[in-house]
């Protein structure tokens, strides 16, 4: 890699640096504008025609290798070219450009002559990206999935406290990122950053007779380099610390050989005899190696055996090596424990969980249920699929899945929020039809009436159980139902519908007094088509309906009654009017309609109020019939009496 | 069933001196505030004390032993001990409440004699305020080749009256302060340490007794460890590198707390958050009280059912914390999910979230780190950067990007660690730079091996060139921590 050099002149010279200025720019256009944008198009022809003209440059006054490229890195606030570096200019684009890289884990790229349009626009959309994930401790390989033609991904060096300038840490360009092991000029030059490398290079050049010219060191080790790299098996470029020992082996065995002949035969770096050397040696070592070098190929792929740590007693404390290493793990990308708040939730709700289904007592554990409400309290997404995998996961038995999902109800329940167990997916509407009646009284208990989704479902569900099954669970319901709150039940007769009345009438059973007019209000909006419906629109006091009235209607809606069944109930709601009425108005008009259906609706007590309603003329202390209405009640009589 | 007792076989390897013996008159006073006083586990911690004893006074040519005790440390010939001072803290301050400098032994001290000691010290103590009435009290047992020393009076350099003291003779031109003045910047952190100490003694004797846990007093010395690793991280960072393996493990849970404190405060400046990531790791081994000390201390390799019963000690943790005073359920799911690893691996069995929580991961990482690269009695200690590539190659067990923060927070040459440059002087690394191979060292040996005179002591800053040579670091010295 390219020291950083102090430049003399100021920016904006060199056509290296108006290249790393155009990316910049060409990257916040196509932050901000479509591919097909002219701005975009604009900046990209100019960016590679400066790429072209700086590569013309390097190859004229540094005789670059015509097979590399470009490099553009940022460390700290410096941006370091090939030939020169600059302060990064705050605010500046490059600073912008800077941001993103860090982000995605990246000191700069790369940029070889093969890059094309496309491949440079695929490659700033990824890094744009990369810039908007949230999530830590993503990997180089989810980072850059592809390779993106002609642009040479540089790992950003190890930061923190291991990333400044002229530090002796390792800087890994490209290892282990998408275009590792498959790009031999990158493999190359991270292995001139190792320092076990760097060194024996040094070495083999101090043997050589021609002292490598300033600045021209990283051109001929590399081409050194290359000359071993190039005797490797194809194969064996996946393992890289396999190669790096490999390589190393190699060299030594060259410096031994330069070392011997330099005596009499004095070498030169670039003489033929020199790079036969090299093919020899490396030939030679690799096929001797055969084996080995398989074995350590392997190793860089094989995991932890399970069970044992032997292999610890192969690794040593070698500090470059572990920067070597170090420097393979994924990018830190900002670990922030604040970002980590919602996992925090999720795992303590996942141990205390533990310990709410595992205990023979949880209640004894005084801060269990404390804090299980306390994580509970505003639950997010994690908590509620921690709830899901207690209520719904797998177990090692049914048994034990049904108590634990035994225990997770039973513990929502009594703290008061059965709702989680809907709201995280629990007491689906499949899982309530295929256990009814067993879920059904929770599932009430957990939805929100108030919500028209909820109410929906609800009917959806009730229509799928069907009445018949609804009304015959009747007593299997009868605890569930108890347990509903007078709001909650409230809330059922609030969205009248045909679906519902099954459950309506199984609720007006336990609650006869207190659901009463809701029942009726909710009745009279279906409009149910038997005649002795009439009495819902009869009369707006409804505190006059009784509940026999009422499931009487329901059951004879559904055949589970005849008509004349509810003579008696229909009776004494119309009783029940005439008697109300006889003190505020006895003349009241649908108090004498009420007196003629009596006729229609024969009962006993209907009969004993016509003959009273006849005999009671006005008396001294009042409360008695006006003589219409007992004329009317004498006629209604024999009507009722030839009916 | 606890783990203050040393098991019966481990007595052939059992360290002997000084500061084994004031750490096996500490495990002693410990079982005896958990176990009366004919427990097995108490005569058998007495009996090891004994041989302790014994062996101090076959090395001593005054036919006596005597343990000074002043500002905080325990003093041997003359010098302080300042492995033995951190755990001794309630020894410490007991000797500090009864006005005492010290306990002296006559080479005619029986098992007997000891076993009053200790049982009037972890019991009876609190019920006299003198040294001269404990002596009494002592007297009254039968006991009289034990005896509590005087105060020392640090402005005349002697014992306020004539009983011999030769802990303080051994101080020749030095005086007890200029021995602690020696290394002043480490008194805070010191007494901070024995504070927690005391701490998490009191919390395991509480478990052990099947009392309910009080975790108050621990959570305020975090609050402190917290204060000063901000305000002097090296003095701090280096009781971290005090590996001595104790019976209790209290040491080691205290110095996870302390590396997963530097780490976490790089992570986060919420205080409170720290506080309580720095309780977790304090209580994170907390359910080892929980576990058969045959267990716990076993020396031969587990069999099924006893690794069972180990693996036991998160889910123990978990239940201990669950029922203390004002549980917190970061420490509970820490102490619980400490042992389990990203890839399913681990224990105890549970349903797992696909990621840990940073807090859980946080300490775990802190968890191995110092296992590794302390000593314990099956293993020597190992440098950072080897527990480091270990801990790189445990595939499954840390969260990578996470375990390459900590890498970098906690450095390639930690602070606090001594190391040996390539002058071949030796010195303590005292702040990371930016350059991971480059700390800045604080020299106080010289190549020779002598001693440096504190005006000759100085930092250097790897990173700068010293004439045409870069000074690199050669090795850590890991025998030479403290």
């Amino acid at each position: 890699m390219s020291e950083a050099i102090a430049s003399e002149a100021g920016p904006g010279t060199a056509p290296e640096f108006r290249l790393a200025e155009c990316w910049a720019d060409f990257t916040k256009a196509i932050a901000i504008y479509p591919d097909s944008n002219e701005r975009v198009r604009a900046k990209l022809r100019e960016m590679l025609a400066l790429l072209a003209a700086a590569l013309q440059e390097a190859k004229a006054e540094r005789s670059l290798d015509p097979e590399r490229g470009i490099s553009i890195l940022f460390r700290e606030d410096v941006v370091v070219l090939p030939s020169e570096s600059h302060d990064l200019p705050p605010s500046s684009a490059l600073a912008w450009l800077r941001t993103r890289l860090d982000h995605a884990g990246l000191a700069g790229v790369e940029l070889l002559p093969e890059v094309t349009e496309e491949s440079v626009i695929g490659f700033s959309r990824q890094l744009l990206a990369n810039y908007l994930r949230k999530e830590p401790g993503v990997s180089a390989r989810d980072l850059w999935p592809e390779v993106h033609e002609g642009v040479v991904l540089i790992d950003r060096r190890f930061d923190g406290t291991f990333g400044g300038v002229g530090g002796t840490g390792t800087f890994a360009g490209g290892s282990g990122m998408a275009t590792a092991g498959t790009d031999t000029r990158h493999f190359i030059n991270s292995l001139l950053a190792h320092p076990k490398v760097s060194k024996r290079l040094a070495r083999i050049q101090a043997h050589t007779l021609d002292q490598i010219a300033e600045g021209e060191t990283t051109g001929r080790a590399s081409d050194m380099l290359k000359t071993i790299v190039d005797e490797l098996p194809a194969d064996a470029m996946h393992s890289r610390d396999a190669l790096i020992s490999a390589v190393c082996d190699v060299m030594e065995g060259i410096e031994g050989r330069v070392g011997g002949a330099a005596a009499n035969h004095p070498a030169s770096a670039d003489n033929e005899r020199f790079i036969n050397l090299m093919h020899q040696v490396s030939r030679q070592h690799f096929a001797r190696q055969g084996p080995e070098l398989e074995r350590l190929k392997t190793a860089g792929v094989v995991q932890t055996p399970a069970g044992g740590r032997a292999r610890d007693a192969d690794i040593d404390d070698d500090v470059e090596q572990l920067l070597e290493e170090v420097n393979r793990l994924p990018a830190t990308l900002g670990v922030r424990l604040a970002d980590d708040a919602a996992d925090a939730a999720a795992e303590q709700l996942t141990v205390l969980m533990h310990y709410l289904v595992n205990l023979e007592r949880p209640s004894e554990l005084r801060g269990l249920y404390p804090l299980l409400n306390r994580v509970l309290e505003s639950p997010g997404p994690g908590e509620f699929a921690v709830l899901r995998r207690y209520l719904e996961g797998e177990a090692e038995s049914e048994a034990v899945r049904m108590h634990r999902r035994a225990a997770v109800i039973e513990f929502l329940v009594r703290a008061g929020q059965p709702y989680l167990l809907r709201a995280c997916g629990a007491l689906t509407p499949e899982y309530v039809l295929e256990s009814f009646p067993k879920g059904f009284g929770l599932y009430l208990e957990t939805i929100d009436m108030d919500s028209p989704r909820d109410a929906e479902e609800l009917d959806d569900v009730c229509r799928k159980i069907g009445d018949e099954r609804l009304l015959e669970a009747g007593p299997a319901l009868q605890g569930d139902l108890a347990k509903l709150t007078s709001r909650q039940s409230s809330a059922l007769f609030n969205r009248p519908n045909r679906d519902r009345l099954a459950l309506i009438s199984l609720l007006l059973a336990h609650h006869p007094e207190s659901r009463v007019i809701e029942a009726a209000t909710f009745l009279r909006a279906l409009d149910l088509p038997e005649e002795e419906n009439f009495l819902l629109f009869h009369f707006n006091e409804f505190s006059l309906m009784t509940e026999a009235y009422l499931r009487g209607l329901i059951d004879l809606h559904f055949k589970r009654c005849t008509r004349e069944d509810l003579y008696g109930a229909v009776s004494e709601v119309l009783c029940r009017h005439i008697l109300a009425m006889r003190q505020r108005n006895p003349q009241d008009r649908a108090r004498l309609d009420s007196i003629r259906h009596l006729a229609r609706f024969p009962s006993a007590r209907g009969w004993h109020l016509l003959q009273e309603i006849a005999k009671a003329g006005f008396g001294p202390f009042g409360g008695k019939e006006p003589a219409s209405v007992r004329r009317l009640a004498r006629t209604v009589s024999r009507d009722y009496k030839a009916a | 069933m606890c783990e203050q007792h040393l098991h019966d076989d481990e007595r052939d390897a059992r360290p002997s001196g000084p500061v084994a013996f004031v750490d096996e008159l500490v495990v002693a006073l410990t079982n005896a505030r958990i176990y009366s006083d004919e427990h097995p586990r108490v005569n058998s911690a007495v009996e090891v004390l004994h041989e302790g004893l014994q062996h101090l006074l076959r090395e001593s040519d005054r036919g006596r032993v005597q343990i000074g005790a002043s500002d905080g440390f325990i003093f041997y010939a003359g010098q302080p001990l300042l492995g033995a001072s951190l755990s001794a803290q309630r020894l410490l301050q007991t000797l500090e409440e009864l006005g005492s400098g010290g306990l002296s032994f006559e080479s005619t001290t029986t098992q007997e004699d000891l076993s009053s000691l200790v049982r009037f010290v972890s019991r009876e103590a609190k019920r006299v305020d003198r040294f001269d009435v404990a002596n009494s009290a002592l007297d009254k047992q039968g006991c009289r080749s034990v005896r509590l020393l005087p105060p020392y009076q640090e402005a005349s350099g002697s014992w306020t009256d004539k009983i011999e003291s030769e802990w303080v003779e051994d101080f020749e031109s030095e005086t007890l302060q200029t021995a602690l003045d020696l290394d002043l910047d480490m008194e805070l952190p010191a007494r901070i340490y024995q504070d927690v100490v005391g701490a998490l003694q009191d919390a395991m004797v509480q478990s052990c007794s099947g009392k309910n846990l009080d975790t108050a007093p621990a959570a305020g010395y975090v609050e402190s460890i917290l204060t000063q690793l901000t305000h002097d991280t090296t003095s701090m960072m280096r009781l971290s590198r005090y590996e001595k393996y104790d019976a209790f493990t209290f040491g080691h849970s205290i110095r996870v707390c302390f590396i997963a404190l530097n780490f976490a405060r790089h992570l986060t400046k919420d205080e409170r958050l720290l506080e309580r990531i720095g309780m977790a790791a304090l209580m994170h081994d907390i359910g080892k009280a929980w576990v058969p000390f045959e267990v716990l201390h076993s020396t031969e390799r587990l069999s099924d059912a006893e690794r069972a019963e180990m693996n036991m000690h998160p889910v123990h943790g978990g239940q201990i914390l669950l029922d203390s005073n004002n549980p917190d359920p970061l420490a509970v799911s820490v102490a619980f999910s400490h042992h389990q690893n990203q890839d399913g691996g681990g224990y105890p069995q549970s349903i797992r979230l696909a990621r840990p929580s940073a807090a859980t991961m946080i300490v775990k990482i802190a968890d191995v780190y110092e296992a590794l690269t302390a000593v314990r009695p099956y293993k020597p200690k190992m440098a950072p950067a080897r527990a480091y590539r270990i801990m790189m190659d445990m595939q499954g067990f840390f969260e990578p990007s996470l375990l390459r923060r900590f890498i970098e927070v906690n450095g390639v040459y930690p602070v606090g660690s001594r190391v040996k440059l390539s002058t071949g002087e030796v010195g303590r690394v005292i702040q990371l730079t930016d350059s991971p191979l480059e700390p800045i060292v604080s020299t106080d040996q010289a190549e020779s091996g002598e001693g440096l005179f504190y005006e000759d002591v100085q930092d250097l800053d790897l990173r700068e060139r010293f004439g045409k040579n870069r000074i690199k670091v050669d090795k850590v010295l890991l025998d030479a921590e403290m």
